[in-house]
């Protein structure tokens, strides 16, 4: 849907600032308390949701025109979903759509922010977001005996994605994911070098064309290895080729599993076993494309109805995707049966879980500001006492990681496969 | 006009470059609010307010405000503040005016437990406080806009009624001290603040300053900025931490021990206000106000849909006269006499409690929330068709109540057979039975409208000046909230001793340059 | 005679008096203030007479001091601080225009007594809202504008309490009407609409009546309120919890405000209560000897459809609270006094004898408002000023009394003397006007009578400068009782 699609839902949002709150349910009191990183940071009502609300309306009835400073409105924001699912709390409206349809209508009429202009020349030229050669995307598997899906058949796909590959630091992350597929006894397989970017990242930057590319050799790559199941340790990834995938009409035939979620299987399948202990306090941050953002898509095509005079239905019924069936239970399951882990969770979790601040492009258009989000999330981390936050993308793990250094915390930033691993 | 530049660096000087800014797409949300149309009575097209502000400023403390101020006197711009910003008067509405967005200054300053006081700056939400204070068994008043509104605005500044009045009262009743910023600039503080900087009495020495402040609404940043203000608090008979389970939307409270939440039912308005008589003399109840079928059915639902399959059940429509009410006690003892009572009021009111509702699964768990911070209103009265508003307000007794709802009912049955509203049955809210009813109750018929419907929006807006007239006429009361600004006051006034004429000399002598936006208030004598 | 013509025309020749007698008995009053006498005293009868005689003022420059209780008077705010005022007598007006039963509510002229008061509310199965045992000759309206606190806490929900609306004539002479009187319609079309003028906020964005509260009559002249009355209880259990100490009965107050227990909600040294209670002064000092120290007084109503129910749940609790505070809840003290006489007591004014005067003759008091916790400590404090003037601490009565739903706490000390021991008087004086020690220890003098004023107003400047801007708006011309507070 185009910006203009989403007029009468700018109309409709009065202003109730839930989006930029946690769910009072949840007894959000004086501290974590706020949902948005984005006015959380910038503080004027512009960066959050209904202040994006407000000035697209603004925009639609031609009261404002593209300036820099609404760009910098539009795109300091992570893409997150926290506002999205805390206005879904009470309405039924769409602002992370609104959302979307903003940064494409922004790259349509050719106003875009230099820094992901470059990403974006990276991708084209390199199939990957980290401005970097796509002949080193397989490095992170050297050594490693593991099938090429590009040369044999599998059913089982491991994606390790952009920032697991290119990002050295992070190698461990799909190696152990590797290492502990094949104990479980799965015939687990990569593309290596020849993987290609999911195409999500770009999307959630405005520039909606390359997914589509992205998923249609994607799928084809898919088809010809004979996969069955993808299994991905990088949220922005499980994202894309479940419900991006979905939404552009190009769902994938095969099962798409975050680590997390395969790794509960296998646990409830007996294939793995938790045996030695891991003496560790931890805490567990939900990644958004995970989380609230990693429920399946539900098509819809139809028209607003209206009912009882006034009353806004849809025809056919829509079905709100409120965050309700995210990942949040696979992954808590999993540290809750490590022997010597003591899960205790943050303020701000599951479907209301504060952003890491890598997502929407901001690493790359503004990584002070990134990293500033990420530090607000490691201070809410340390209240926990945790010796650790534990979380389930590498696209977080880096941001967090960037933040404990900068600031020289002692606190862990770990994958939650690396627990996994000492477990067995 | 936007500001010039010597203003705009005299501002920049005060709060710093990153927290001034005029891009219009920040000002466009400083200039958009629900209700803007019925409310300024603008063309249904509009969907703006008339004026927007030339900047938004972001001070972060009170001796910023006070510059800021001194800024305003000299350069004849005004400023207006702005909290969590969810009603009209909140917003800039004059020209040359600067949003003085209160958000940095957010903190819980100070919670005294034993003398039941908190001490708070703008920014703190009612949801904030609430959470904060629970953890000490008290709890603050709560409007019916809920949990994202600032409770200091709604002290200091703008409305006050809410579903627990009945046992907190109204915001302008709460005050216990104020720190001020005049529209001159200078900073008052009121009552024993003043005095010995203990902020447990507003009123005095002498007169009481904050009659000037505030009356039944609030000055909506006319006359000044409040900085600091503090409030009382309530006992809280329940844990020190909410308990819920589920996830979005529907979050299900555990209700605790010796609470209860029931939404009793009636045949009739009258026979619902007979039963309210008798629930504030018998004092027994911790909080309760009216169930407005719509509402209640769209909070106890997760969506349009799933209310619009509960509403052809016919269950809500048959509990068309309710009342939501929190029972609350602080011993077995007290708990047991208000289950009782209750039992023994509907019986000799012809009341009941529907067990179909009862069962409706968020039924109980939506009705506590809604008492406790008001925060299901969202759901209740946006969600269905984007806005709302009000005809033939007006606040005395719950007879008064009573009749003005026929009144509200009558009014609004032309528009809501038209299809222009929601087809509610006996859409209005109230019973906010203040202080156990001994200063009155509220009431205020409510409209449902769609505010992307041009049809909708120009029948709230005919209904919104309509009903002023009706309520004068009938002697219902002065219309919504007794309404705010030069337009509102120009058909109330002559109506109740010209007391825009007091307001406008007010405005004059506080506020002699005119450096504090007036808009919601009303123009200097 | 120019003067008592025009006030004739106004008034009534039977109602205007400048007789040297008359002239002398409302020059001064029990306090410490200097005596002014006035060029004249009226005593309307009606609202229209009060308006003529503030516009006439207006055009005249003449000041008009305000006066709706009967002799004595005890604060100075009615004695005239400037020569040439004309006292306006409100006693007269003494219609209870209206008691509506159903909305609790009533309406009364200025001179309607607590006793007269008292008596027609309970007709119709209603009870006032009472401070402690006020003098037979106080005015309900005066007591409610001076925002003297009630006895029921939990019944006070604001400092306003338990004033709602009210008619007022303003120092310009326009007729207002406050709150939800204000309009629509006249009062007869509102009791018809089933209006009872019970909301006080208002009209609009301005709460005429706070600034019209606590102003001493420099802003305008009332002439009727509507005021929150109680339903009568059918049951009333009350509680003496005896202590030594104060701060032993200071946990338990708390306790009860904090889950909603209790009415009657006060305490008292033995000197005040026996003041109160004895029959006279004979008694006094035998019945002071017999009592503890301290008493808190508790009490519990029953109301409604289950008054039973109500009273005995919170009759539990209350002896549950007192025993966790490790007190003692009686019914009766050992000497015999019954903790029901004392609710009867406090349910009605006075007797003959003003109870403040029982013990010596006169008493002249300090009263301001701190919040509970610091209640020692003020009692210690003045106790030990007291003692350093050469003034007894045992003539020292002590009154606390939890207002706003126990949010602050009007703390008063009776200072009882002998009005003909001229030492003694001095003495009092001397500790009533510096009461500077008590405000620097965060006393707030809300109520600033005679001296009070200068002190409070001097330690808040800002405060002062805007009142003053506040009496240019509601009395232009200054003529309302000019002199008193900050103007």
């Amino acid at each position: 849907m185009a910006l203009i699609d989403w007029k009468a839902d700018m109309v409709r949002c009065e202003r109730c600032s839930n989006c930029k709150w946690v769910p009072w349910q949840k007894g959000p009191g004086q501290e974590f308390a706020q949902v948005c990183p984005s006015i959380s940071k910038h503080n004027f009502h512009a960066y959050s949701g209904a202040g994006r609300y407000h000035s697209a309306l603004a925009y639609v009835t031609d009261k404002i025109e593209y300036t820099d400073g609404w760009l910098d409105i539009i795109y300091h924001c992570q893409m997150c979903g926290a506002c999205d699912i805390t206005c879904k709390t009470n309405r039924d409206m769409e602002p992370q759509e609104m959302l979307l349809a903003l940064r494409a209508q922004c790259v349509e009429d050719g106003q875009l922010v230099p820094e992901l202009m470059a990403v974006m020349e990276g991708l084209k030229a390199e199939d990957n977001m980290m401005q970097a050669k796509k002949a080193d995307r397989g490095n992170w598997a050297k050594g490693l005996k593991i099938k090429d899906l590009t040369k044999e058949k599998g059913e089982v796909l491991y994606f390790a994605g952009c920032r697991i590959s290119f990002d050295e630091s992070l190698h461990k992350v799909a190696k152990t994911a590797i290492s502990v597929l094949q104990k479980a006894g799965v015939d687990v397989g990569i593309f290596g070098t020849e993987e290609a970017c999911c195409g999500g990242r770009s999307y959630e930057m405005g520039y909606q064309g390359e997914i589509e590319s992205f998923s249609e050799n994607n799928a084809a790559m898919f088809k010809a290895a004979g996969i069955k199941k993808i299994v991905v340790s990088c949220s922005d990834c499980y994202h894309a080729f479940k419900v991006l995938y979905h939404k552009i009409d190009r769902k994938l035939d095969v099962e798409v599993l975050h680590i997390t979620e395969y790794i509960a299987q296998l646990i409830k399948e007996g294939k793995l076993k938790f045996s030695k202990n891991v003496p560790l306090r931890v805490t567990y941050h939900d990644p958004c494309h995970l989380g609230r953002l990693g429920e399946d898509w539900i098509p819809w095509k139809g028209v607003e109805k209206k009912v009882m005079g006034q009353l806004c239905l849809h025809d056919p019924p829509k079905v709100f995707r409120r965050g309700k069936y995210g990942i949040y239970d696979a992954p808590r399951d999993i540290l809750r049966s490590i022997p010597g882990v003591k899960l205790t969770e943050m303020k701000r979790i599951e479907e209301y879980s504060f952003c890491c601040g890598a997502g929407g492009g901001c690493m790359d258009s503004d990584p002070d500001y990134s990293l500033w989000v990420a530090k607000e999330r490691v201070t809410e981390a340390k209240t926990t006492g945790a010796e650790a936050m534990v979380t389930a993308c590498g696209w977080c793990e880096r941001n967090f990681s960037d933040a404990v250094n900068d600031s020289g915390d002692a606190l862990k930033i770990l994958d939650i496969i690396e627990l996994v691993e000492q477990a067995i | 006009m936007a500001l010039t530049r010597e203003a705009y660096r005299a501002l920049e000087d005060i709060v710093g470059p990153e927290n001034i800014s005029e891009e219009p797409a920040n000002l466009a949300g400083y200039a958009y609010v629900f209700m803007v149309q019925p409310y300024m009575q603008t063309p249904a097209e509009e969907y703006f307010m008339p004026e927007w502000p030339v900047a938004a400023l972001l001070p972060g403390c009170t001796e910023e405000v006070q510059a800021i101020q001194r800024v305003c006197n000299k350069y004849g711009i005004k400023s207006h503040a702005f909290s969590t910003g969810w009603f009209p008067g909140s917003l800039a509405g004059s020209p040359d005016t600067i949003a003085l967005d209160m958000r940095r200054m957010n903190r819980i300053i100070d919670i005294d437990e034993k003398n039941m006081i908190a001490v708070i700056e703008p920014y703190v939400a009612v949801g904030q406080l609430h959470v904060e204070c629970i953890k000490k068994g008290l709890r603050p008043h709560v409007i019916g806009p809920g949990p994202t509104t600032s409770s200091l605005a709604s002290h200091a500044a703008c409305c006050g009624m809410g579903p627990s009045s009945i046992n907190t009262s109204h915001s302008s009743r709460n005050i216990l001290g104020v720190e001020w910023v005049l529209s001159t600039g200078e900073l008052l503080k009121l009552g024993s603040l003043g005095q010995s900087g203990e902020w447990f009495s507003a009123d005095g020495p002498g007169p009481g300053i904050r009659g000037i402040m505030r009356g039944y609404m609030g000055s909506f940043g006319a006359l000044g900025t409040f900085t600091k203000i503090s409030i009382k608090l309530y006992p809280w008979p329940g844990p020190d931490k909410h308990e819920s389970t589920g996830r979005s939307p529907c979050y299900d409270p555990i209700i605790p021990e010796r609470m209860s939440s029931y939404i009793c039912s009636w045949k009739s308005w009258d026979d619902m206000h007979e039963a309210q008589y008798m629930i504030t003399e018998a004092e027994m109840t911790y909080s309760g106000d009216r169930a407005v079928a719509a509402w209640h059915g769209a909070m106890m639902t997760e969506s349009n849909q799933e209310f619009y399959e509960l509403w052809q059940k016919g269950i809500l429509q048959k509990n068309a006269f309710a009342f939501g009410i929190i029972l609350g006690g602080y011993s077995d003892g007290e708990i047991a006499y208000q289950e009782k009572c209750l039992k023994a009021i509907l019986e000799k009111t012809g009341g009941w409690i529907d067990e179909d509702l009862e069962k409706v699964p968020h039924a109980k768990g939506s009705n506590y929330w809604w008492h406790l911070w008001g925060g299901e209103i969202i759901k209740g009265i946006f969600r269905g068709t984007g806005s709302f508003f009000c005809a033939a307000t007006g606040d005395d007794t719950i007879d008064n109540a009573c009749f003005g709802s026929y009144l509200g009912d009558k009014l609004m049955k032309p528009y809501v057979d038209g299809g222009q509203f929601l087809q509610e049955v006996h859409n209005v809210w109230g019973s906010n039975l203040y202080e156990q009813a001994t200063i009155g109750s509220h009431h205020e018929p409510l409209y449902q409208y769609d505010p992307f419907d041009i049809e909708s929006t120009k029948a709230a807006i005919k209904l919104g000046f309509d009903s002023v007239g009706a309520a004068i006429t009938e002697g219902v009361g002065l219309g919504f909230f007794e309404n705010a600004g030069e337009m509102a006051h120009s058909m109330t006034s002559p109506h109740a001793h010209d007391f825009h004429k007091y307001m406008k000399k007010i405005k004059r002598v506080f506020d002699p340059n005119t450096a504090s936006d007036p808009h919601g208030y009303c123009e200097p004598e | 005679m120019a003067q008592k013509d025009d006030l004739t025309k106004i008034i009534g020749k039977d109602n205007v008096f400048d007789d040297q007698k008359t002239l002398e008995a409302y020059a001064g009053d029990e306090s410490f203030v200097i005596p002014v006498r006035p060029s004249c005293v009226v005593k309307p009868t009606k609202n229209t007479e009060v308006q003529e005689l503030i516009k006439w003022a207006n055009e005249t420059g003449t000041p008009l001091v305000p006066v709706s209780s009967g002799a004595p008077h005890y604060r100075g705010d009615t004695v005239p601080s400037t020569g040439g005022a004309v006292v306006v007598d409100l006693s007269g007006m003494k219609k209870i225009i209206r008691v509506d039963r159903r909305n609790r509510v009533a309406m009364i002229e200025p001179g309607v007594t607590f006793g007269e008061l008292v008596d027609a509310l309970d007709k119709e199965g209603l009870a006032a809202h009472m401070p402690l045992v006020p003098r037979s000759t106080k005015s309900v309206v005066g007591s409610y504008l001076e925002r003297e606190p009630i006895t029921m806490p939990r019944h006070h929900w604001d400092p306003q309490d338990p004033l709602l609306c009210m008619e007022v004539i303003f120092g310009d002479g326009h007729l207002f009407m406050t709150g939800s009187a204000a309009g629509p319609g006249t009062l007869a079309q509102q009791w018809e609409n089933k209006r009872a003028q019970i909301r006080p906020m208002g009209p609009a964005q301005t709460d005429f009546q706070r600034v019209v509260q606590g102003s001493q009559g420099t802003m305008g002249i009332v002439t009727w309120l509507s005021i929150k009355c109680r339903v009568k209880p059918v049951l009333k259990k009350s509680f003496f919890v005896p202590a030594q100490k104060l701060e032993d009965l200071i946990g338990l107050v708390y306790k009860m405000h904090k889950v909603l227990l209790g009415d009657d909600i006060l305490i008292l040294n033995n000197h005040n209560l026996a003041c109160i209670m004895a029959k006279d002064s004979s008694e006094v000092a035998t019945l002071k000897d017999a009592l503890p120290p301290y008493v808190l007084f508790i009490s519990a109503e029953g109301r409604g459809v289950m008054p039973e129910d109500k009273v005995a749940y919170q009759v539990t609790d209350i002896k549950n609270a007192a025993q966790a505070n490790g007190l003692t809840p009686l019914e009766a003290l050992p000497c015999g006094l019954s903790a029901d006489d004392v609710a009867a007591a406090l349910a009605k004014p006075s007797g003959e004898i003003y109870w403040k005067n029982k013990a010596k003759g006169a008493c002249r008091d300090i009263f301001f408002l701190t919040t509970l916790d610091h209640t020692p400590d003020f009692v210690k404090a003045m106790c030990a000023q007291a003692e350093s003037k050469g003034f007894s601490p045992n003539d020292i009565g002590v009154y606390i009394q939890p207002t706003v739903n126990g949010t602050s706490c009007h703390v008063e000390f009776n200072l009882n003397c002998d009005s003909n021991n001229k030492a003694e008087m001095d003495k009092v004086k001397g500790l009533v006007n510096n009461s500077m020690a008590l405000a620097n220890m965060g006393a707030f003098f809300s109520r600033p009578y005679g001296s009070w004023s200068d002190m409070v107003y001097r330690r808040d400047g800002e405060t002062a400068s805007f009142l003053r801007k506040v009496k240019t708006i509601f009395d232009p011309n200054k003529i309302m009782n000019p002199g008193k507070l900050c103007f």
